[in-house]
């Protein structure tokens, strides 16, 4: 994005609150408005108090009864006006000649400031000052789901009691956001914005400022990374926006990685009680969880979050009896979003270390305890007789789930664990294995379009509103319209995230783009190839049953042949040969994985060294090995910062201590070890039989390192990031 | 963040560019810009005028009597890659090395880290290990000050404005003297949250805390405490930490580097 | 503010300006040159997008500022490709699948070219210790040790 300029650009830099919550009142705007540069300085005022709306797809109303969804969301002011809410909230935007200028002028304007006290954790948002009128004792939602019968209390051998702490981490994709908002003659506005959803901004931000949706086109340029984190509508882009349409200048904005750290959206940050019934084989009997998610000042998809850890409560296993309680809290953190995973990394977390201590508890293997819960091939499809967010009783699409866990176990290469273990205790170290389950839901509705169009020159485009963000379209999804179309992938062109090409969009995240976009880009693709062949039966004079498509060309049964370049290159041709198809699943797809890790603790430091690390992952049929294997492993990645290194810490008075990358740490070259990977390829409902593989690398990672230190340590690490310090103060207790 | 703005001035000779100091004292001096770039960025330090001494002639690592002297600019690339300082101080190229990335190390300067005096600072720690003494070049004249005396806190020298590092001079260690450096970071590259420094040679020996001190500090009668453990034990009840969070933690691994460090001493050491 | 000349050599060519002494390396390469591939993830040197090489070795342009650079020999990640072909080393990434998103790309690729330039054993390990100043989000950095390590076996490129 920051590579984007248009000659006579302006710069935007943004005031920002120094407080986590405080009344305001902005001053010396007049004076700022006189600086060397300035151009305009925006307001909550100008803006008439405009608030971003939330674009999420809103839940079916089945979802809603099924588990007793309340929503009670926290307004998105575009620019604070007469409260702060967070440390790096918004309160005015300069417009300057320069970056530099910019920032300039805003160090002129004041505030004048009435602190109140912040609300900052669980145990202050409960009970503590109310922060919106709109959100009732901090409360922004809450869900409830009960399935099953509690089992008989004799029945019961071993009742595993915990508290569980995911810490507050996220996207921090290494390009920062960005926007250029450009005036067009025509009176448009021309949005060049790095996100995930271009089409929600365009919705989001018309909206905001009382436009009609075709006055603002939107465009994701190439994007350096998403994870969720550009999954969201933000102030910067509405302000660029308005900046350009009243200046008539093209406006432009470059995130700092201080601003980014600061007041871009983090996540997880949540904390499960959970209680855990199973017989004395280890057979779960029931499985409570009560759990907490601090949203910070705001979030774009609060139901989303905890319905996706909700829903991901169950995991892969048998429960006769489950119930899951969850509540999402406002509090003066930083805005928050969905990020990799988005909910089922943290439910995942919560009920794998629970089956562990289940099992240590027992003292049954991990691998076994799991092994007499999954869900048995036979078993599947298994109605899990919840209800997902689109309305429809989730299945779990069929697989097998004991031989994933298995393979798991055996790529992370059993036979080395009694050797490594010794070299450990040999070096005064200690070493644990762990192993962590999960089910996913992938590729999920509402839509996801796709225009395909053969140009005159025999090459394709295909337009989506998937918008990519390093996941590698132009590959994959040029490869499903090339399969269909028979022609080489070197000329399908994919062009996404740009409102203008296809009218509707819902955006990349969530495990989507191969599924949903992909089935979309098929769908379009079959019908291109059905006009192909209508067309060419016209020109060769014949009935359209006596063509057909094969290998890029038209075949008569008659021996003729017509190239698709003959096709595409008659008069008039163009307009025939595109299609647009919106692609909508029936439901999600479910999938599943085992990621096992092999570690070695320093009990002297609380250092944290993976020796071995596995994954195994029912993928469905890759549309591209090198991509599928590139998003687990990067998802992986990013699961190791979570269970090791990032955290959005903040001081007791309310301010953000995690405010550059040397004290957000994310993992360098040096904290991977290798994976070794397999994706079990067992194909899924929908027409491509594909399914989402964004995030399936994160989901278990904490809990599998979790898992594997508690293990080595004979105790229990329940809190991310296992830090060093946590680490220790673990292995002072234990054996 | 973009810097504040600030008057910059790139003197050529060593007169010229005390002049400057001296007649703006709210200047900053900018050698590799490694400590003082990041505080521009952020807007941390807004000084009125950056003095750019890059085109100085302080490049040299010369033999001098008893030691090796290292003039102000020589990077930290420079001193892990050098003959003289891998034969003479090979303890000075290692702490060189454990200094951030390559490209960090190809730019940051010996002189920088003495004057910028973060507690982590490894070159710094060496020198105070070592009884280095730092030349300070002032309108006054040349002054050598113990680099143990230089720094009093954390980022806190006796130098006033006007005052240049201009040379760092390291006697040799005791003649067979074994030594070990041991640091403790989350990640490769990063700051060290603990280290410790050990010269060891028969019958004697030094150590040297830094990282979680506000400042590195000398603890040498640590050393008589006995097998690399017990030195360890030791040391941890002399320091003083500059951050009481996570206080037993810290002493532990503290401990684990004093180990560490005195191992390796003990190992180097020729009896 | 009053400018300061600054004149270096970028890429082979000579360049001279007139700059704010406050602008970054980084900034005057990406925005003055119209050298996008420099990339700016943090400018507090840490996460290594901005890492070209100067005089020969690597350095963060971010903490550098332009008019330190006077006088010096710049090379930047356009130095690699030519008209007709991609550097042996960027063709290995490609291969490799040793880039996502990209962004990150430039910065490993001139810190692998300072890596090769300089005599030493080439072998995963040395490779992961030279890029762990170099962050990545999205590979997981599994292809990039195989990239860096596959042109440096394949040789062709010195």
């Amino acid at each position: 994005m920051a590579d984007l300029h248009r000659p006579g650009e302006l710069h935007l830099a943004v005031l920002r609150s120094p407080y986590p919550h405080a009344r305001i009142r902005l001053q010396a705007v007049d004076q700022a408005e006189c600086a060397a540069g300035v151009h305009m300085i925006v307001t909550a005022a100008h803006l008439g108090g405009a608030r971003i709306p939330s674009t999420a797809p809103r839940p079916h109303p089945a979802f809603e009864r099924g588990v007793s969804l309340e929503l009670h969301e926290p307004p998105i002011p575009v620019l604070a006006q007469d409260i702060v809410r967070y440390v790096g909230e918004s309160i005015a935007a300069v417009v300057a000649d320069s970056r530099a200028m910019a920032e300039d002028a805003t160090e002129l304007l004041r505030l004048d400031v009435w602190p109140m006290p912040a609300v900052m954790d669980f145990s202050d948002a409960f009970g503590g000052k109310q922060l919106y009128d709109e959100v009732p004792g901090n409360v922004a939602a809450s869900i409830r789901i009960e399935r099953g019968n509690r089992p008989p209390a004799a029945s019961v051998a071993h009742t595993v009691r915990a508290k569980l702490r995911i810490g507050r981490h996220g996207a921090v994709p290494l390009e920062t956001r960005g926007a250029l908002a450009l005036p067009e003659l025509d009176g448009r506005i021309t949005l060049w914005t790095s996100t995930q959803i271009p089409h929600q901004v365009r919705a989001a931000i018309t909206t905001a400022l009382g436009w009609p949706e075709e006055r603002l086109r939107v465009i994701a340029p190439a994007v350096g990374g998403g994870f969720g984190g550009k999954a969201n509508v933000y102030p910067e882009e509405v302000l660029v926006t308005f900046c350009a349409a009243t200046l008539r200048r093209p406006v432009r904005w470059v995130e700092d990685r201080f601003e980014h750290l600061v007041a871009s959206t983090q996540s997880r940050d949540q904390l499960h009680e959970v209680e855990l019934a199973v017989d004395g084989q280890g057979t779960i009997l029931s499985y409570t969880d009560d759990f907490v998610v601090n949203i910070g000042a705001s979030n774009h998809w609060v139901g989303g979050v905890i319905a996706n850890t909700g829903l991901h409560a169950l995991g892969p296993y048998r429960m006769p009896y489950v119930l899951v309680t969850g509540r999402a809290v406002t509090s003066n953190k930083a805005p928050s979003a969905q990020y990799r995973g988005a909910g089922r990394p943290e439910a995942c977390f919560a009920l794998e270390r629970s089956l562990d201590i289940a099992a240590a508890g027992l003292m049954l293997d991990p691998f076994e305890i799991r092994r007499r819960n999954l869900i048995q091939p036979h078993e599947l499809p298994y109605a899990q007789g919840l209800p997902q967010r689109d309305g429809v009783p989730i299945t779990y699409d069929a697989s097998d789930y004991p031989a994933i866990l298995e393979t798991a176990r055996g790529l992370a290469e059993p036979e080395s664990w009694p050797g490594l273990r010794d070299t450990a205790e040999r070096a005064g170290k200690r070493f644990g294995i762990g192993c962590a389950a999960y089910v996913e839901a992938t590729g999920r509705g509402p839509f996801e379009g796709a225009l395909v169009k053969v140009l005159r020159d025999g090459s394709v485009d295909v337009y989506t509103g998937a918008a990519s963000a390093g996941q590698g379209h132009a590959t994959t999804l040029a490869r499903v319209c090339a399969n269909v179309l028979g022609i080489a992938e070197s000329s399908v062109r994919v062009v996404g995230g740009d409102t203008d090409l296809i009218p509707r969009g819902i955006g990349t995240f969530g495990s989507r783009t191969a599924v949903v976009a992909g089935n979309a880009v098929h769908e379009a693709s079959l019908e291109v190839r059905a006009r192909l062949c209508e067309m060419a039966a016209e020109v060769l004079q014949l009935q359209r049953n006596e063509v057909a498509w094969l290998e890029g060309e038209a075949r008569a049964s008659n021996g003729q042949r017509l190239g698709l370049l003959d096709i595409a290159s008659t008069a008039g041709a163009a307009d025939h040969l595109q299609a647009t198809a919106y692609w909508s699943p029936e439901t999600v797809t479910w999938t599943m994985g085992v990621q096992v890790v092999a570690v070695e603790v320093s009990p002297r430091t609380g250092a944290v060294r993976i020796l071995r690390h596995a994954l195994a992952h029912d993928s469905g049929p890759s549309l591209d090995e090198a991509t599928v294997e590139g998003q687990l492993v990067g998802g992986i990645a990013q699961g190791l910062g979570g269970a090791l290194l990032e955290d959005f810490t903040y001081s007791d008075e309310g301010q953000p201590e995690s405010t550059t990358l040397a004290t957000y740490l994310t993992p360098n070259c040096l904290d991977m070890s290798e994976v070794r990977l397999a994706t079990i390829q067992a194909s899924a409902s929908n027409p491509l039989g594909i399914k989402g593989v964004g995030e399936s690398g994160t989901i278990a990672t904490m809990a599998a390192v979790a898992n594997a230190v508690s293990l080595a340590l004979g105790a229990e690490l329940n809190e991310t990031p296992l830090t060093p310090v946590r680490v220790w103060t673990a292995a002072q207790s234990g054996r | 963040m973009k810097p504040a703005a600030f008057d910059y001035v790139r003197p050529t000779t060593l007169d010229d560019a005390i002049d400057v100091l001296t007649t703006w004292p709210q200047s900053v001096i900018l050698a590799g810009g490694q400590s003082l770039v990041p505080m521009l960025n952020m807007r941390l330090a807004r000084p009125s005028a950056v003095v750019d001494i890059g085109r100085l002639p302080l490049r040299e690592i010369a033999q001098i009597a008893g030691g090796v002297r290292v003039s102000a600019l020589v990077t930290h690339l420079q001193l892990e890659r050098s003959a003289d300082i891998n034969a003479y101080l090979p303890l000075l190229a290692a702490a060189a090395h454990l200094i951030g990335h390559v490209a960090i190390r190809s730019r940051g300067t010996i002189g920088g880290s003495m004057a910028h005096a973060d507690p982590a600072a490894q070159e710094l720690a060496v020198a105070i290990a070592l009884d280095a003494k730092v030349e300070v070049t002032s309108s006054m004249g040349l002054r050598q000050i113990a680099a143990s005396e230089l720094v009093v806190g954390r980022w806190t020298t006796v130098l006033e404005p006007g005052d240049m590092v201009t040379a760092v001079e390291f006697p040799l260690p005791p003649s067979g003297a074994g030594w070990g450096i041991a640091e403790f970071k989350r990640r490769t590259g990063d700051f060290g949250l603990a280290g410790a420094c050990a010269l060891l040679w028969p019958g004697g020996g030094r150590l040297t805390a830094f990282g979680l001190t506000s400042a590195a500090v000398r603890i040498d009668e640590a050393v008589a405490a006995g097998d690399p453990a017990q030195v360890a034990k030791r040391a941890a009840s002399m320091i003083e930490l500059a951050n009481r969070r996570d206080h037993a933690w810290q002493l532990a691994v503290f401990e684990a580097v004093v180990e560490e460090a005195v191992e390796e001493a003990a190992r180097r050491m020729v009896t | 503010m009053r400018g300061v000349t600054l004149r270096c050599t970028v890429n082979g060519f000579d360049q001279q300006d007139e700059v704010e002494a406050r602008l970054s390396l980084a900034d005057w390469l990406r925005d003055n040159l119209h050298l996008t591939g420099t990339r700016v993830g943090c400018e507090q040197g840490v996460c290594g997008s901005c890492t070209i090489l100067v005089d020969g070795l690597p350095i963060r342009s971010c903490l550098t500022l332009a008019v330190q650079v006077d006088g010096a020999d710049v090379r930047t990640v356009e130095s690699l490709a030519t008209s007709d072909d991609l550097h042996p080393m960027q063709r290995a990434f490609e291969e490799e699948s040793a880039l996502q998103c990209g962004f990150c790309t430039p910065g490993m690729l001139m810190t692998a070219i300072f890596l090769l330039e300089n005599p030493g054993p080439i072998s995963a390990e040395s490779i992961r210790e030279a890029i762990s100043g170099n962050l990545c989000r999205c590979t997981g950095y599994a292809g990039i040790v195989r990239a860096i390590l596959r042109a440096a076996r394949e040789d062709v490129w010195l």
